[in-house]
């Protein structure tokens, strides 16, 4: 879907908004040119969206000068790392000031001593990682787009991975962040210490707020020591039941694993028709696991797990001690996005979570729909967190068979709902899932997210029209009101 | 333009190509990534912007390495999108006249762009050279700034024989292309030495012209097609069981577009080999490796535009000390012209480019592409390195005539002297 006919373009009024972003970021790095405005006005959601400018700032004083100019002038300003994330979260939906975070590239330093690391918000992830591992840290936080997405975005989207299970998401190793308020403010949270309960923790309100409430500039981010040894271990099973059941029975230990993903039936098809790695025939369901730790631990570990997957009736378990063998195990996993896109180049993926003990239910239920709903259903993801990627590929040119999918997705979240679970466990709302938010959320609990957001962006300049679906229109009235809830 | 429109769909605008993009890691911006382009030339297939200068430096910023098509999820082939659209910009804006001038008047014309050559090579000769190593600056294209290597006295296409007789057991056609026929002649004897000493019969059709590479970059896809027509009556006059390369780009031109160009599937470019892909097949390994630490480069067009990664350094492994550099598949920053634009980007490429040579502790760096020689010469002159930059064949010659000491192998050259050779 295309939004330039619907979004209302800003009325550039005030001509000379291009000249004042460039009195701040300097001449290059602030531009009004069409060409420019829509490589920057898409993200991983394939929608596309114009912004008025393009704003690129070196430092947190920029962003804050910019900030609060566009307060002063109520234009709205989108923050966007690598555009990588799957809500769209950085898409420039009402016109404006596209403030991209690219130039904030720099680690600042990497403390072995107390294992922290300060890193400025346009770091990429991958990059980052690299450099704390070559110290022998290590950072968890592993999103897919790891490669590519920006430190910032990870905060502003709480980005989780793989890794998950075992070590938690981003909001879990942010010691401390520096941010800019809408308002142009600079505010630092938390203190860099390990342990800190002074004052509200207003790091953990502005981490996963998708942009709406600041734009993160720099973090103090905790990292472990990394891993001596990785053992990977590979189990198919002749049902999803089968495999959905030995995830379970991994997960609540004796050894928690450092990963434990799982594949279902269509997945596995996709990916054998994609590149044949050798899965035994019959493989309905997929278990990838690792173990981490000393080399004896992780052997002791992987040993448990592949005991938990036969005692499940698995067919076959692999657990090479070898690295390069290993790897190649997870080019099974790596190959599942591919895979899909190769049968349908379109997919609604969503990435729901369901407390783990109910993982049976929420596969039995997903094929359920899936089969009256004439929609082809492929599952992978996080089986360790409760957290599937449910995909419901459609055919571009078939509305039909699009609406079908997105009817499916919905009772999808409904069955999420009833089992006690969450309709995102990674990706965030934007503007993608932001009509289903009062499914999860209360209205007393959604009014308190308004009056927040209305505490610190009264204007509602920064990042709108996500998380809430229709925003109202504030009035002078409201603004003034000290009535928090309604 | 179905199949274009295709690939645009395919798009997810996931973002992977940001990880990869060699322009993209030096300027971060994404306008020069392919999802960002790919985005700009929706718009204006859709009509929502226009083919302007802005567009242009957009779309033509891309060094047409194929590294996002390495990693991209669904596959998208950006090559093909890119390639349309500096189509669609050379239509809807027209070429500039130099461009008109040297894609359909010089590039086909062999005895003209000899002169045009022998003139730059004159006026090459004037300017003094930067460094002690044999690279000047070519100051009608280059303002100046980048060293390139003397223009050769005399072209390789008038030098080397058109037919060598060998042993009748395989025939091959030999393309040049305009880098190994008037910058580094030396290369092209040295291919020509090596097919021979195996008793290869080769045959290098002297109406062979400009493969097209720079002529598609620009989007002229009229003067590309008549180009590619020449080549392959050149090509294909004679019944070949392959058609060998030098040069990465002008392999990957002949494989890729030339189905396109000359509508039709053809032989050709089934035909298509890097020297370093027929030597690894076909001429066994004989030699004796030198005792030289030699560490390889991954032409782009080789690499990521044609999937040949084993051959060249199988070829090496075989021929010397081998030893792999970190990142061996980043591209070295020479990009055709786009080096004569962006030479800042350029740059930033060559001097990673130049930390991994470092870091590798290799006496010599040898790579499959005359382009990217061209680059590393230039660039480890600006650092001070002093790392002689070869052809992967070079390497393999000098093994060959190793592991031949006492039975010595007469150049054609020689022969031709003494009659052997019959056209020369």
């Amino acid at each position: 879907m295309v939004h330039y006919a619907r979004a209302a373009r800003f009325p550039m009024k005030e001509k000379d908004l291009v000249r004042l972003c460039r009195g701040i970021v300097g001449k290059e790095h602030a531009t009004d040119a069409l060409e420019d405005r829509i490589c920057h006005g898409c993200d991983a959601t394939r929608e596309q969206a114009l912004p008025d400018l393009v704003v690129r700032p070196g430092c947190a004083e920029e962003v804050g000068a910019i900030l609060s100019l566009a307060n002063e002038r109520r234009v709205p300003v989108y923050p966007r790392g690598a555009g990588s994330g799957l809500t769209g979260g950085a898409l420039p939906l009402r016109g404006g000031i596209l403030l991209d975070t690219s130039r904030l590239n720099r680690i600042i330093s990497i403390d072995p001593a107390d294992s922290t690391a300060v890193v400025e918000a346009g770091v990429v992830l991958g990059e980052f990682q690299a450099a704390v591992e070559r110290r022998g840290l290590f950072y968890p936080p592993d999103p897919a787009s790891s490669d590519f997405c920006t430190i910032g975005g990870n905060l502003a989207e709480c980005a989780g991975g793989l890794h998950c299970v075992k070590y938690g998401v981003t909001r879990d190793y942010v010691l401390s962040a520096e941010a800019v308020l809408p308002c142009g403010d600079i505010i630092h949270t938390g203190s860099g210490t390990l342990k800190s309960v002074v004052g509200y923790d207003i790091g953990r309100l502005l981490i996963g707020s998708e942009g709406t409430l600041c734009v993160f500039t720099r973090a103090t981010l905790r990292l472990i020591p990394l891993p001596e040894c990785v053992r990977t271990m590979l189990a198919s099973f002749r049902t999803v039941a089968d495999g959905v059941r030995a995830a379970v029975r991994i997960a609540s230990g004796p050894v928690l694993p450092r990963t434990l993903e799982i594949m279902d039936e269509l997945t596995i098809r996709c990916i054998r028709a994609y590149k044949p790695f050798g899965l035994p025939a019959g493989a309905a369901a997929v278990l990838l696991a690792e173990s981490d730790g000393p080399p004896a631990a992780a052997a002791a570990g992987i040993a448990r797990m592949a005991e938990a997957c036969r005692a499940e009736g698995a067919i076959e378990v692999e657990t090479p001690s070898d690295k390069a063998e290993a790897d190649l195990l997870w080019e099974v996993r790596r190959a599942a996005s591919p895979a899909l896109y190769s049968l349908s180049p379109r997919k609604i993926n969503e990435d729901v979570c369901v407390p783990r003990s109910r993982l049976p239910s929420l596969f039995e239920g997903v094929a359920g729909i899936a089969a009256r709903g004439g929609i082809a259903v492929a599952c992978f993801g996080h089986a360790g967190d409760g957290n599937i990627h449910v995909n419901a590929l459609y055919d571009a040119a078939d509305p039909d068979e699009r609406s079908r999918a997105e009817r499916g997705i919905e009772e999808v979240f409904r069955l999420v709902l009833d089992l006690g679970g969450s309709i995102s466990g990674e990706h965030g709302i934007g503007t993608a899932k932001a009509r289903f938010l009062s499914w999860e959320v209360g209205g007393r609990e959604i009014a308190l997210m308004r009056a927040i957001k209305r505490l610190l962006d009264p204007n509602d300049i920064l990042n709108p029209g996500k998380i809430f679906p229709d925003e109202p229109r504030i009035s002078a009235d409201e603004r003034g009101s000290s009535r928090i809830l309604p | 333009m179905d199949e274009v429109r295709r690939e645009l769909e395919r798009c997810t605008r996931c973002g992977k190509c940001r990880a990869v993009c060699p322009t993209f890691l030096v300027t971060r911006r994404e306008t020069d990534v392919a999802r960002g382009r790919i985005a700009l030339f929706e718009s204006i297939l859709r009509g929502e912007a226009a083919a302007t200068d802005r567009a242009g430096e957009i779309l033509m910023g891309c060094y047409r390495c194929a590294r996002c098509m390495d990693v991209c999820p669904s596959g998208v082939r950006v090559d093909m999108i890119v390639q349309a659209a500096r189509e669609l910009l050379a239509r809807r804006r027209g070429l500039g006249p130099a461009a008109r001038l040297v894609f359909r008047g010089i590039l086909p014309r062999r005895r003209l762009y000899d002169r045009m050559i022998a003139l730059a090579r004159v006026a090459q000769a004037v300017l003094p050279s930067r460094s002690a190593q044999p690279v000047r600056h070519l100051p009608l294209i280059y303002g100046g700034r980048r060293s390139v290597p003397r223009l050769a006295r005399r072209p390789a296409l008038r030098t080397l024989p058109e037919i060598i007789k060998g042993k009748g057991e395989i025939k091959i056609s030999l393309f040049l292309g305009c880098m190994l026929n008037y910058v580094y002649p030396e290369i092209a004897a040295s291919i020509m030495r090596v097919l021979d000493m195996h008793g290869v019969d080769i045959i290098l059709p002297k109406t062979q012209v400009c493969c097209g590479t720079p002529v598609l970059a620009s989007g002229d896809a009229a003067a590309a097609r008549a180009l590619a027509r020449r080549n392959a009556a050149a090509l294909e006059a004679d019944k070949v069981d392959a058609v060998v390369f030098g040069c990465a780009s002008c392999a990957l031109t002949v494989a890729r577009d030339y189905p396109r160009l000359l509508d039709r599937p053809g032989a050709l470019p089934d035909k298509v080999f890097d020297i370093t892909e027929f030597i690894d097949r076909f001429l066994g390994y004989s030699n004796l490796p030198i005792d030289e630490t030699v560490t390889y480069h991954d032409p782009c067009h080789l690499r990521w535009g044609r999937g040949v990664t084993g051959p060249p350094r199988e070829v090496l492994r075989r021929s010397s000390d081998y030893v792999e550099m970190e990142r061996a598949g980043d591209c070295c920053g020479l990009g055709g012209s786009f080096s004569l634009t962006h030479y800042d980007v350029s740059c930033a490429l060559g001097e990673a480019k130049v930390e991994s040579i470092r870091s590798s502790g290799a006496a010599v760096v040898a790579t499959a592409c005359p382009g990217c020689i061209l680059q590393l010469q230039d660039q480890l002159a600006r650092a001070g390195l002093g790392v002689p930059v070869v052809h992967a064949v070079q390497v393999y010659e000098m093994s060959y005539l190793r592991g031949r000491a006492g039975h010595e192998y007469v150049p054609f050259d020689s022969r031709a002297r003494s009659g052997r050779s019959s056209r020369f």
